[in-house]
């Protein structure tokens, strides 16, 4: 998918190759040649929608920061380890809920170009640590494959990922582009998910992003490749029709996929940093995501009452056990005193997990 | 901006052969006129007005001194000093400038002035945002900054009969860009019902929050919310005072706004009541109903009445009621 409409390039990446890929690719696009993506600030401040426009522009440039950062867990709930690999910010998708909405500075699309050193960078860190099993993915940031066609980096990662022994990727999205990944020799170590709405949500919430039907196809078509999928359902909005619309959804996952190919399952309702409900009002004047009734939650962040939570969680979790008990469903930025009210077990902190997925994985 | 000025020679004119309907150059709104009026009944118009040559019936209108036509019209003087340009003597940007000029030497400006400045400078003389930003935010006493710019542009979309509210409340501009995305239909329904109460700074921000949420979720009109029976019966109550007013319009709009966190409170609070705590006890739930954690808190003066509420404490903890509180988180 090609939506940009100006490549901002950072000099000190011009000898990349990722970089030359990437320009090859996108040799439609203006170019304009930078000093540093600090100076694109000044340009943003006079943009009326610098998040709209910012989906646009692509910058390449440097990774100065660490390759590794921890996910941003709301304090007070219990973290799934998630560590996110940073090589792009940002995304090309719009939802509404997005809350990378105004969450860097700079609204553009970034592509560290230094993948290379970035990859090496994690190398050495698994290597130190031959005991940590880390959960690593790049869909924190941005959505995993919304970028491939021009920058195609999935595959790279897949094959990176591939060999280390203690270090589960997953390539978290909404797209559809799948192709790269089809052939690769991933060595059952890769996990490719995706993020699920009922299509009455993705339709009202998801501007431009892949239907349903369109990403559980894709997600058929990696699980024929012998990839586990993973899925999200996170956000889970609430509206009059939810239950309906979510337990198709659920009907629909277990029509295509699997049950013994699905590692996890993730559920996570609505969540929203109070600075990002005027965002939204602005730029999805016709959501109404905003309006129901949230209360500040863990981190500050607005959510659903915990009655309404629990019971939403709870049917979830009813219809995907429907299928196969076996299925581990977790939630997302919870805090433990919810857990009992959803499941029969309550886990214990962090490590956990890993048993959990350890189990389901290894 | 230009700074040097040749000034045309001062002359007397007559009051009411200057248009002040015509608020082409105008950045006063809701001027207080008291202490103006005082001192022009002490010692006359000290400074002229600045005035332009327009051709029409009333062949003035005021670039510059308002408020000192106002206040002549209003002392019935026959004749004011004022310095009159001709057409073609300097641009309209120009004697906009002169009025702004003059303005910021003598006084500061409303919420609403300061908007009506930049909205002018924008609007009317096509300044570029850039040079509003840099050359003239700072002169109406705000910070050079784009989104500050466009903050302020966005009250243009405020009822006349708002901006007073605005001004004689000291409404802060958050409020008031909130205030601004309403309809003028709906600035109207809102108005009576916000200038009946007595409203702090983050009240009014949480009922005008409250009011567009209640209505987008409930596909309802505004006056479908402000004139619900359960605001008016309150608002229109003969006994009430404005305080008792205001507080129960908020417990009502917060009750639709958080149907959930209402009831639960309200549960919360049955059941704490059937408890029966021992005075100067409080026993309540975490903020919001989130966390798993209730919080005790006790006063006592001395150790048996210390002992005592352990006592009543130890009876506390073996109540059902307490366990069904403890449920609810
Ligand atoms: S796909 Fe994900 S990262 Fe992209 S806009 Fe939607 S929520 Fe944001």
């Amino acid at each position: 998918m090609n939506c940009y409409e100006i490549v901002y390039v950072d000099k000190a990446v011009l000898n990349c190759e990722v970089t030359s890929s990437v320009l090859e690719r996108l040799a439609q696009v203006p170019i304009e040649f930078i000093d540093d993506p600090r100076q694109l600030q000044d340009e943003v401040a006079w943009m009326s929608n610098p998040i709209g426009a910012g989906k646009r522009g692509l910058v390449i440039t440097k990774s100065k920061g660490k390759a590794l950062k921890t996910c941003p867990g709301a304090r007070g709930t219990l973290c799934c380890n998630y560590t996110i690999l940073d090589i792009v910010q940002n995304c090309p998708l719009d939802c509404s809920y997005c809350i990378l909405q105004g969450y860097f500075t700079n609204p553009f699309i970034v592509l560290y170009a230094n993948v290379d050193e970035v990859l090496a960078e994690v190398d050495g860190i698994l290597n130190r640590n031959p005991r940590r099993l880390f959960r690593i993915g790049t869909g924190e940031f941005t959505d995993s494959l919304a970028l491939e066609g021009p920058i195609p980096l999935a595959a790279k990662l897949v094959s990176f990922f591939a060999d280390k022994e203690n270090a589960l990727f997953e390539l978290k999205t909404k797209a559809v582009y799948v192709d790269s990944l089809l052939g690769l020799n991933h060595r059952g170590r890769i996990l490719v998910s995706w993020s699920l709405n009922p299509q009455a949500v993705i339709d009202r919430e998801e501007v431009g992003v892949a239907p349903l039907d369109a990403r559980l196809e894709a997600a058929r078509r990696c699980q024929e490749a012998g990839y586990k999928i993973g899925f999200h359902f996170d956000p889970i909005i609430y509206y009059p029709d939810w239950e309906r619309d979510y337990r198709g959804v659920v009907d629909r996952i277990f029509e295509l996929i699997d049950p013994r190919n699905i590692p996890w399952i993730s559920l996570g309702t609505l969540r929203l940093p109070p600075g990002l409900k005027p965002v939204i009002k602005k730029r999805f004047p016709y959501s109404k995501i905003i309006y129901e009734e949230m209360i500040p939650g863990a981190g500050g962040k607005l959510r659903y009452p915990k009655p309404v939570r629990v019971q939403m969680y709870r049917k979830m979790v009813e219809w995907i056990h429907g299928y196969d008990p076996d299925v581990f469903v977790y939630l997302c930025m919870e805090g433990q005193e919810l857990w009992p009210k959803v499941f029969d077990e309550r886990p214990k902190e962090g490590s956990m997990y890993f048993k959990v997925f350890d189990r389901n994985w290894w | 901006m230009k700074k040097n000025w040749k000034t045309p020679q001062g002359v007397k004119i007559r009051p009411n052969q200057i248009d002040l309907e015509d608020d082409f150059y105008r950045m006063t709104f809701l001027p207080d006129l008291g202490p103006l009026n005082q001192s022009v009944q002490k010692v006359g118009i000290l400074h002229p007005v600045f005035l332009e040559e327009t051709g029409r019936v009333k062949p003035y209108r005021v670039i510059s001194g308002f408020r000192r036509v106002w206040v002549c019209r209003k002392l019935g003087l026959k004749e004011i000093p004022a310095v009159v340009y001709g057409k073609e003597e300097r641009t309209a940007l120009e004697r906009f400038e002169l009025n702004l000029l003059e303005n910021t030497t003598v006084r500061s400006f409303n919420l609403i002035e300061k908007a009506l400045v930049l909205g002018k400078l924008v609007d009317t003389f096509g300044v570029e945002r850039k040079e509003v930003v840099q050359s003239y935010m700072p002169l109406v006493g705000l910070q050079p900054s784009p989104k500050l710019l466009g903050d302020h542009l966005s009250l243009r979309h405020i009822t006349s009969g708002m901006k007073e509210y605005v001004v004689k409340k000291g409404v802060v501009l958050a409020n008031a860009i909130l205030l601004s995305g309403f309809s003028p239909g709906d600035q109207g329904v809102l108005l009576p019902l916000l200038s009946s109460l007595y409203l702090s700074t983050g009240m009014l921000r949480e009922l005008i929050e409250w009011i567009d949420e209640i209505a987008l979720r409930e596909d309802v009109e505004v006056a479908g919310v402000v004139n619900d029976p359960g605001i008016t019966q309150i608002l229109f109550h003969p006994q009430w005072s404005v305080p008792t007013k205001t507080e129960k319009i908020r417990q009502a709009l917060r009750a639709r706004k958080y149907p959930q966190l209402t009831g639960m409170t309200e549960a919360f609070d049955r059941r704490r009541k059937r408890l029966k705590l021992p005075p100067r006890v409080a026993l309540s739930p975490p903020p919001f109903f989130e966390g798993d954690h209730l919080k005790l808190s006790f006063q006592f003066k001395g150790a048996d009445e210390l002992k005592e509420i352990c006592r009543e404490l130890v009876r506390v903890s073996e109540q059902r009621e307490l366990g069904e509180l403890l449920e609810m988180l």
